[in-house]
């Protein structure tokens, strides 16, 4: 039994259906095991291969495959990712990774690797979506990164560098919480009676020590980031971060050179450090780890193409050509400038700029658009008609740079700031003068001002808010969506309106044909001829028509001569008989559409239609239900829109159709109100993500788009952008709850200052277990099914 | 009070070389590439059951 059998028997037994690959939930109308043909031709090679115990292995669900992968691509930027201690005995290369994300991954990897002869070691790094490899001469590299990408990794030249930011932060963080630690145990002796003697003198001039060391290695990370935001004018959370921990150290500074044991926080101080770097660290971590799961964007750098020249292919760099080049297009390939046709037929797909869903096909002399695909399956010869320098990719392709904010400068986080510097500085003040006022007494009333700049911490924002973010962003990985922006669910809590484009992003990019009572009533013998017909084209159509029969085992009649007839279809003469399979005016001289005829007599009229995304019907209405407007904007024509419209339940006056790159961008700059959630797939879409004020991409072939937008989608499936939309309405309740609580235990804290019973050791107390209390809320509120649950009404 | 000193000395020494190995360990990058460093057993498994008969 075949592997994929022995799954469709195995996932009988599951209910819910899950698919046997990827381990993500199944629409319940799908057949098969399989979510798609992606996902059943990996799971076909990994047994294939004995490599089932990447599934052991695999922690959690994987990542569906959606297309079966491509593991034919272009390689020819390989040569550039030797490096520079290459030797003729042992060469060492570094290349980007895409599509690893456990442990099952580095496994199948390293084994793959391995059973290649020549193979010396290999580092996979899933962190920064790298790997490194050090090889023989014998190695057949090419073989095995085909072999690689068969499993739906992709590899691209090294571009990703490790985060330098991060790693410095991490060794602040762990520096710093060792400090934390025995500046605790030191101040613990101190608390418990220690209050005379040498022993008693070492220890708090150690803790002194080690708390300013902790300043000096702590706190320059939110000095920095605070003096940059009030130079741009921005208040954001490391404000009143900075200013606790100058005021707090100062307070404790005086405390410690005047002997004033009442005012001496340094415990509170270094944990308080130590907490807020953990905070962030957990921030960083995770965006920088969603950055690093695709390869890294090169824009135009690194589109490649062939030139002919005498006679010769050579790989240059797209920017490189010039008007009058002759460029080859390999099946799959790019047509990077404007272009005319040297060929003699070309079938050409131009949905990644137009939307445009049908492949045409050209005759020489025909003019292609820069960014045309080659989708037929043989190569053709173009003539540029222009420099790259003046291709429309130059603009498409270039990155926005507007996602790579970080979540503690924005939203509900920025507003809260601005209060909270006013509000404890005004509290400290009060403190001050109310007790200088009674006592007379200056000393007195400084320790009052230092508790209440100790006792005032933002701990609710500074490691609860990082939490709950982290918490968030890592369910929905679970779920197939990835975060690319700080500032995305501040963003996605404003959404009313989603905006879709269709080619690939409402639909799978494939065509499918329905099985007509025509085609299902054709003879055995006409079956066969027409699956051979059809399998003599590479046009999707008749990839869809293939697929359509398959069911019905249909017979490959070798010996049939079959003729393509450019730009009308295929035909055959079988028995004296003309089969055809083509345009309608041509195949029976009148009609429309696509039809398979026997002697110009209709026998089967093929309707194709585009396949949308499995879940599209059911998200898309559950969407409208909860109150957001759906709206259809698509390159594609006027028909294909509307009909897509029409079966998807948008209202037709939300559905454009013929949208350039540009009138996308229009359309978005004049509607968006802050409200807008795009979400695209192509080339032609990356202009009105940058104009929209929320964007996502299921696209992960194309690392332009994805760099461009706030979130990917790793799945092909729809669903996880509802339930973004579910969290980031439960995220701010969380934030808000986390808010009053901060307030709450504020008042109480400031008032114990106030009223001069505040002491370090019950600062010691009150700081942490506030700290802990509001981490184990926020824990148990975004791990509640209420949050998760695919019916919440958040929205009505 | 010599023995504070010489305790807080070798203290602080131990202190140093524990921040000293962990930014060493950082900086060998292993945390980036745990998944593959605790894969390692696996494969001394698969060593030793290739050898067994």
């Amino acid at each position: 039994m075949n592997p994929a059998a022995r799954g469709a028997t195995a996932v009988q037994a599951h209910v819910p259906r899950v698919c046997l690959h990827c381990s993500l939930l199944m629409p319940a109308d799908m057949p098969g095991a399989f979510c798609c043909h992606g996902c059943e031709a990996v799971y076909s090679l990994l047994h294939d291969g004995e490599l089932e115990r990447y599934y052991s292995l695999r922690n959690g669900p994987g990542t569906p495959i959606s297309d079966r992968p491509d593991a034919g691509r272009d390689l020819s930027w390989l040569s550039e990712a030797y490096q520079d201690d290459c030797t003729d005995i042992q060469k060492h290369l570094r290349l980007d990774i895409q599509g690893i994300h456990c442990s099952g991954c580095v496994w199948v990897l390293e084994k793959t690797f391995k059973r290649h002869a020549g193979a010396l070691k290999l580092i996979t790094n899933p962190a920064l979506g790298k790997v490194e490899l050090w090889i023989t001469p014998e190695f057949s590299l090419q073989e095995w990164l085909h072999s690689v990408e068969g499993f739906g990794y992709r590899f691209g030249p090294s571009l990703k560098t490790s985060d330098s930011k991060i790693d410095t932060l991490l060794l602040r963080v762990g520096v710093s919480i060792a400090l934390a630690l025995n500046v605790m145990v030191l101040s613990a002796a101190l608390y418990v009676g220690l209050d005379s003697g040498p022993l008693y003198k070492a220890f708090r001039a150690l803790s002194y020590a080690l708390a300013s060391l902790s300043v000096v290695i702590g706190a320059p990370v939110f000095f920095r980031s605070a003096y940059a935001g009030l130079r741009n004018r921005v208040l954001h959370l490391d404000v009143p971060i900075s200013a606790g921990i100058t005021l707090a150290f100062a307070g404790s500074s005086w405390a410690f050179w005047t002997g004033r044991d009442n005012a001496l926080y340094l415990d509170s101080v270094s944990v308080f450090i130590a907490l807020m770097l953990l905070g962030r660290y957990l921030q960083e971590r995770v965006l920088s780890a969603n950055r690093n799961r695709l390869l890294a964007s090169e824009g135009t750098e690194g589109l490649r193409s062939k030139r002919l020249d005498a006679g010769q292919v050579e790989t240059i760099k797209s920017q490189e050509i010039l008007l009058g080049d002759i460029l080859l297009i390999a099946p799959g390939d790019l047509v990077p400038v404007a272009a005319t046709l040297r060929s003699n037929r070309a079938l050409v797909s131009t949905d990644w700029i137009t939307g445009e869903s049908r492949a045409a096909h050209l005759e020489e002399g025909a003019s292609l658009k820069a960014g045309s695909f080659n989708a037929g399956d043989q190569s053709f010869e173009v003539r540029a008609t222009a420099d790259f320098e003046s291709s429309p990719l130059q603009a498409l392709l270039r990155p926005s740079g507007s996602v790579e904010i970080a979540a503690h400068e924005t939203g509900l986080v920025r507003v809260i700031s601005s209060y909270y510097v006013a509000g404890v500085l005004l509290a400290a003040a009060g403190g001050f003068l109310a007790w200088f006022a009674v006592t007379g007494n200056v000393v007195p009333a400084l320790e009052v001002a230092t508790a209440v700049l100790v006792v005032s911490c933002p701990c609710a924002f500074g490691i609860a808010t990082p939490l709950a973010y982290e918490l968030v962003q890592s369910r929905l990985r679970a779920k197939g969506l990835y975060v690319r922006s700080g500032d995305f669910f501040h963003k996605l809590s404003n959404v009313r309106r989603i905006v879709f484009d269709k080619t690939g992003t409402l639909t799978s990019g494939q065509l499918t044909v329905a099985m007509s009572p025509e085609m299902a009533n054709l003879s055995k013998r006409d079956t066969n001829l027409l699956f051979t017909l059809a399998t003599h084209s590479s046009h999707p159509v008749s990839s869809a028509i293939q697929r359509a029969l398959a069911p019905a085992s249909p017979t490959l009649i070798a010996s049939l001569v079959v003729t393509e007839v450019p730009g009308k279809g295929m035909e055959c003469r079988k028995d004296g008989k003309l089969y055809r399979l083509g345009k309608a005016n041509w195949a029976t001289e009148s009609g429309e559409g696509t039809v398979f005829s026997i002697d110009g007599n209709c026998a089967a009229q093929i309707e194709p239609h585009e396949d949308t995304r499995s879940d599209a019907h059911q998200e898309l209405a559950a969407m409208a239900d909860e109150g957001y407007e759906i709206f259809l904007l698509s390159g594609d024509t006027d028909g294909r829109v509307m009909r897509m419209a029409d079966d998807l339940g948008i209202p037709r006056s939300h559905a454009l159709a013929a949208q350039s790159p540009t009138d996308k961008q229009r359309w978005l700059a004049a509607n968006d109100r802050g409200d807008m959630l795009f979400l695209g797939d192509g080339i032609n879409d990356s202009l009105a993500a940058g104009a929209a004020s929320c964007s996502g991409t299921p696209a992960l072939d194309r690392p332009f788009m994805a760099a461009n937008c706030d979130f990917y989608l790793g799945t092909n499936q729809l669903a996880p952008i509802r339930d973004a939309l579910h969290a980031a309405s439960g995220l701010t309740s969380v934030i808000r709850r986390n808010l009053a609580f901060a307030l709450a235990y504020n008042a109480v804290a400031i008032s114990l200052a106030w009223a001069g019973l505040m002491r370090p050791w019950l600062a010691a107390i009150l700081m942490p277990s506030s700290s802990i209390l509001i981490v184990l809320a926020t824990t148990v509120s975004l791990s509640s099914r209420s949050l998760w649950s695919r019916s919440a009404p958040w929205k009505s | 009070m010599e023995v504070l000193i010489l305790l807080i000395f070798v203290s602080l020494v131990l202190a140093g070389t524990g921040v000293a190995f962990f930014a060493w360990n950082l900086r060998q990058k292993s945390h980036e590439h745990g998944d593959r460093l605790a894969l390692l057993p696996l494969d001394l498994d698969d060593d030793e059951s290739g050898t067994n008969p």
